[in-house]
């Protein structure tokens, strides 16, 4: 072993940092460790996010094929002065009396007026048609029940998916949480 | 031992105290490494401290207290050698640069040679230098140091040979004829 040797065991030994090293490394701690958790439940929530977005689009798209889809073939309902009747008029419907005037319910055979048609074939989109209670009377009450149901299961699809929201977010806050020793 | 793995297992439960206590243990094994291979007290104490973060974040890697020392000395030498080469790109010469002053002759007392001694260290190019340091400061064999830096043991040993060869010119060349 030559003095070279020596000198350099002596010149690179090993050196305390300055006072107070250990608190400052552990002053630093809360800020990255909080960055490190800060990212996880990023990297996970975007998928539950994106799922329940998914979920969404799936119950909105879903109400709205029903209620472009054409309602079932409402019941031939007797119009005064024509038509056969097959079932039984509804709740809704009275029997029109002798010289009173009957209402304008819809025929199924093109037996109504060309304004009730026009109702009928045109497209339902929310802002351009009328306002709803304004048309009830020129439906048929099926339609109207196709409509109530559609709106219904809606809220119902809607409710559902904001209880899975919640319970991702109860996950995600449960695996936040760091355990106490 | 069995109070270093307790140790670990606190501070991955999240006790800070704990971690605080390792910080302590190896703190002036990492700081030296830094501080011997960067000459810079403020750089190798930021460099230290960033060790330590680091080794927080990865607490769950660490499977005993030997591998501990080890990953922390792997860490710091990594980081110096990045650093160095990174600030090579953008030199700055700092005080410890500095040519120093002729020595008078014949007065060679300890503290200068030593001085001198780190600064000629200093000048060894990166992968060389921390060879060196590895070897002096935590007395290392070559092959634990070929371990801690991913090298192959002949480069440690050829590192090692050219690194004191130097030296010991730069010394002789300063110095005169003084037996280093």
């Amino acid at each position: 072993m030559s003095n070279l040797d020596d000198e350099l065991r002596l010149a690179l030994t090993r050196e305390e940092p300055p006072e107070g090293f250990a608190e400052r490394v552990l002053a630093r701690l809360p800020r990255e460790a909080s960055n490190v958790v800060e990212m996880r439940p990023r990297r996970r929530m975007a998928p539950a996010w994106l799922a329940a977005a998914a979920a969404l689009v799936l119950v909105a798209g879903g109400t709205w094929a029903m209620l472009e889809t054409p309602p079932d073939a409402p019941p031939p309902i007797p119009v005064a002065g024509g038509g056969t009747p097959t079932t039984s008029p509804t709740p809704l419907e009275t029997k029109p009396e002798e010289g009173e005037k009957p209402p304008v319910t819809p025929a199924p055979t093109g037996k109504h007026g060309p304004r009730i048609e026009i109702v009928r074939d045109t497209p339902r989109r929310a802002p351009s048609r009328k306002p709803r209670f304004e048309t009830v009377a020129h439906r048929a009450p099926a339609v109207d029940e196709a409509e109530w149901r559609a709106a219904e299961q809606f809220m119902l699809a809607m409710s559902i998916t904001n209880d899975k929201i919640k319970t991702v977010q109860r996950n995600v806050l449960d695996t936040r949480a760091v355990p106490e020793t | 031992m069995a109070h270093a793995e307790d140790l670990l297992t606190r501070t991955r439960n999240g006790d800070h105290a704990a971690f605080a206590e390792i910080v302590r243990e190896h703190q002036s094994m990492v700081y030296g490494l830094a501080r011997n291979f960067l000459r810079d007290p403020a750089l190798a104490e930021e460099l230290s401290q960033e060790v330590f973060l680091e080794l927080y974040q990865n607490l769950e890697s660490i499977k005993s207290a030997d591998h501990l020392k080890f990953w922390l000395r792997k860490v710091a030498s990594n980081r110096c050698i990045d650093h160095a080469r990174r600030a090579k790109r953008r030199p700055v010469v700092g005080l410890e640069d500095v040519p120093e002053p002729a020595t008078p002759e014949g007065a060679v007392a300890d503290p200068i040679l030593s001085d001198t001694l780190k600064r000629y260290v200093k000048t060894l190019p990166e992968a060389a230098r921390m060879v060196v340091v590895l070897r002096y400061q935590e007395d290392l064999a070559p092959s634990e140091i070929a371990e801690a830096l991913d090298m192959p043991i002949n480069t440690v040993k050829s590192h090692l040979q050219r690194s004191l060869s130097m030296l010991r010119e730069k010394m002789t060349r300063c110095f005169g004829e003084v037996n280093v």
